[in-house]
């Protein structure tokens, strides 16, 4: 080593060695309302919410990664006593809407009439996210942490407040984008009339190593992806009562060549009702969930895309209901009204979602998988 | 835009011909515009906005009151001694504001500032005197006449303090004319 | 021909001219800027540094011309930034000096101080400019009479009625030839003296306060035997109030002041027509 390199070293070795001497922290003396109980209210990670809480700390901020880039980090100035400022100001705010809350408490506790029952819950429920959407550690939790396979202990969808933050970042972008595909695509009108989104509906299929994740609406899927039924993530964004809801989850095809009326015909490729998420968080159906729970009622058994040849692209469309009873039916006939079906059981249709299918090379497989006989190859139809 | 055709310089292109200042011929060839370097290059994502520096300038007006502005000036304190606060059109009701003689800082006054030796005023009432000491009665009567009279006065007295063989100069018309039409 | 109805309501007797009364709101504006919260006052000094930190470069060259004495002087009076030099460490990152100027940081100008010599005279063109207190002695003092009391509020005249107690100046209409702006305000030259210089906001009434023996009454009653007080706003511009009679007592006082001042039924009856500020 040169010399001068070797000097270098050394004065860098000084300096880090007068640093390493420890640097007080700060406690973090900062807390949210009194009445604030939930876990998930509160960032897990100490050095993150010493950061948050107190400002940026002599070490540095935690999320920069190198130490050269911690020691050179410089703080807004002026912002720590602005922040400080603002959160007493906040904390008060919460600190009345609790006080509100425990008002509405003792109302509801004395109601009989199940109208007013249901407005005033509908109130407390916007209290209580008025109440935790001012927290910075709140908002920081919802930014910084997976939303879509949350950790329960900080960001929990049984919360008001992060349901409702979830349902501002779905409106954003994701429910535009379903009900973009759902329109371009031809779906809504062609099943159901209109759909009005409540829920975020979420598809996966888990049995395919590429595909092992959640499949945007209107994506085109290869056969052997699709081979296997679907898991889905109902995730609810009103005030419904998890114990007692029950979901019916139908996945309709309404291109199937029908060559007696020279026309379409829709097809059930898979139904199951009498669905039941046990809170907002643990939503997700998928084989584990559907072969324990014992309730699920399956309306038929799931038949996979199986396009043939030459046949425009077919449309795969999942829609979710919310059930007002129990549905028992088994369906032998695929043909399927939807319409009708919706009319005679009451259903809601809270949520959808769409995949497309076409002929391609996997197609003879899935069709021995499933023993079903060989396709007919159409004339092919110049647009 | 027409370029006109050059013929005699074979070695130029007709339609790329400029002159050396970068102007084309038929264009004004003038300094008055100053001349720009060439524009650093601002890349993608480097571009700041137009946030000039500025300085919180204390500003004390005429009556005293003080308001902090912001400006680019360099300076931290100024004062004004004639704003909103002593301008009689802003202060209807202040009567101290408004300067009462119209003639105060006019070009009669400055006349007689600057001719204020000969007294000329003074020069024609004297004389007037004298004569008026005949007709004491009738000076009432005649007050307005007088006013007319010292005018004419000190217009001959400023006449002759000119010089003589004076000559008045024709004003109105055109002044500047072609030769070719002043013949006619 | 289209039969017309009558779109005034139909009043069985006259209002008797003693039963009506014109009431003066004279506001005296606020002379300084409104006071900031705590709250108000950090945000925007960090909105302020946010701003520095992103302001361009202040360019010397073209308020201090190369060579002048001004900027020799300017030169002298900056604490000019950290350059990087080689070999050095520097613990808080090299830094990055352009032109003069650090760009990681705010830039710092410093304003040189012209040296006050002994001898100058107080009228000085170049003195410093040092503003007067926002708290004035009528603040420490606690003068409820004094109009430089709160400089950034805005106050309100109060009469103290002998029987009805803290209320605004109203005045009796003596006769229909004078409107009721014009009794206001020659009211009020009668209580305070001619020195007071006044504005209208408008010859419109600005509201109307209902009495029924000497008690408030709600806004939409039509009882036959009200005293009616009609409030015309104004603002005083110059001078002040001086009453010639020594016993009647009166205040400037701003919204929340006249709160305690003034009957639980009055505040709630004028607090619309009151400023925050």
């Amino acid at each position: 080593m040169l010399r001068s390199q070797l000097l270098k070293f050394s004065k860098r070795f000084m300096a880090t060695a007068t640093q390493d001497s420890k640097k007080e922290l700060e406690e973090i003396t900062k807390s949210w309302a009194s009445n604030s109980k939930s876990d998930s209210f509160k960032i897990k990670y100490q050095q993150s919410r010493r950061a948050v809480l107190n400002g940026v700390g002599p070490y540095g901020p935690p999320s920069l990664r190198s130490r050269r880039a911690k020691l050179q980090y410089m703080s807004p100035l002026g912002l720590d006593e602005a922040f400080d400022s603002a959160y007493e100001i906040l904390k008060t705010k919460s600190n009345e809407t609790y006080k509100e809350i425990e008002e509405l408490d003792t109302k509801i506790s004395q109601t009989k009439n199940v109208n007013e029952l249901e407005e005033l819950n509908n109130l407390k429920n916007s209290k209580l996210v008025q109440a935790e959407i001012d927290n910075p550690e709140v908002r920081f939790n919802f930014t910084y942490h997976d939303k879509i396979n949350n950790d329960s202990s900080i960001i929990d969808y049984n919360e008001p407040v992060y349901r409702e933050l979830k349902k501002k970042h779905w409106e954003d972008y994701s429910q535009m984008l379903l009900m973009q595909r759902l329109e371009q695509l031809g779906a809504i009108p062609d099943t159901l009339p209109t759909l009005n989104p409540r829920a975020e509906i979420l598809v996966k299929f888990l049995n395919h190593t590429t595909i092992n994740r959640w499949i945007e609406p209107g994506k085109l899927l290869p056969t052997n992806a699709t081979s296997y039924p679907p898991s889905f993530k109902i995730q609810e964004y009103e005030n419904v009562d998890p114990k007692k809801q029950l979901y019916t989850v139908l996945v309709v095809n309404p291109d199937v060549p029908d060559l007696e009326n020279d026309s379409f015909k829709t097809y059930l490729h898979w139904g199951l009702s009498n669905i039941k998420l046990s809170n907002f968080n643990e939503n997700f159906i998928g084989p584990k969930q559907i072969l324990e729970n014992k309730e699920i009622n399956e309306i038929i058994d799931y038949l996979p895309p199986v396009p043939e040849k030459n046949i425009p692209t077919q449309r795969f469309i999942t829609w979710v209901f919310r059930q007002p009873e129990s549905i028992s039916i088994n369906l032998k006939n695929r043909d399927f009204d939807i319409r009708s079906f919706v009319e005679d059981h009451g259903l809601d249709a809270i949520g959808g979602h769409i995949w497309r299918s076409e002929w391609d090379s996997s197609v003879a497989k899935v069709r021995e998988l499933y023993g079903l006989p060989k396709g007919t190859v159409y004339h092919r139809v110049r647009k | 835009m027409f370029r006109p055709t050059i013929k005699s310089i074979p070695n130029l292109s007709i339609l790329g011909r400029r002159l050396a200042s970068g102007r084309a011929p038929g264009q004004a060839t003038s300094d008055s515009t100053l001349k720009r370097r060439p524009l650093k290059k601002i890349k993608l994502g480097k571009a700041r906005p137009a946030i000039y520096y500025q300085f919180n300038c204390k500003t004390e007006l005429s009556d005293g009151s003080v308001i902090i502005r912001r400006s680019q000036y360099p300076k931290d304190e100024l004062r004004l001694i004639q704003d909103q606060r002593n301008h009689p059109l802003w202060n209807p009701n202040r009567v101290d504001l408004e300067v009462i003689d119209p003639n105060a800082g006019g070009r009669i006054a400055r006349f007689k500032q600057k001719f204020s030796q000969f007294d000329i005023e003074e020069n024609i009432k004297q004389d007037l005197q004298q004569e008026g000491q005949e007709e004491s009665n009738e000076e009432a009567l005649k007050s307005e006449k007088e006013e007319e009279d010292l005018d004419n006065l000190m217009m001959d007295e400023y006449l002759e303090l000119l010089g003589q063989n004076v000559q008045e100069v024709q004003k109105g018309g055109k002044v500047q004319t072609k030769a070719s039409r002043r013949r006619k | 021909m289209v039969q017309s109805r009558s779109i005034t309501p139909k009043v069985k007797e006259t209002i008797p001219l003693e039963s009506l009364r014109s009431t003066l709101l004279l506001a005296r504006n606020p002379i300084v800027t409104p006071d900031l919260t705590p709250f108000e006052k950090v945000y925007y000094n960090y909105q302020e540094e946010l701003e520095r930190r992103l302001m361009w470069t202040f360019p010397q060259y073209y308020y201090f011309r190369k060579g002048t004495l001004s900027e020799r002087r300017f030169v002298a009076a900056q604490k000019g930034p950290v350059t990087k030099q080689p070999g050095v460490f520097y613990e808080k990152g090299k830094p990055d000096v352009v032109h003069n100027r650090e760009r990681r940081l705010k830039q710092e100008i410093v304003i040189p101080r012209q040296e006050t010599e002994e001898g100058s005279s107080l009228d000085e063109i170049n003195r410093p400019v040092i503003p007067n207190s926002r708290i004035t002695k009528a603040d420490e003092i606690n003068d409820i009479t004094s109009l430089e009391r709160k400089l950034p509020r805005t106050l309100y005249l109060l009469i103290k009625d002998s029987k009805l107690g803290w209320r605004l100046p109203s005045f009796s209409i003596e006769n229909t030839s004078k409107g009721l702006n014009e009794v206001a305000e020659e009211g009020l030259r009668k209580l305070g003296g001619e020195a007071i210089n006044t504005w209208n906001v408008s010859n419109t009434v600005t509201a109307v306060l209902k009495f029924q023996n000497d008690k408030l009454v709600k806004s939409d009653d039509s009882s036959s035997d009200l005293t009616r007080e009609y409030i015309i706003k104004s603002h005083i511009l110059s001078g002040s109030f001086k009453p010639e009679d020594s016993n009647l007592e009166f205040a400037w006082l701003s919204k929340e002041e006249l709160k305690d001042y003034v009957s639980e039924d009055y505040f709630n009856a004028t607090e619309f027509l009151l400023s925050d500020i």
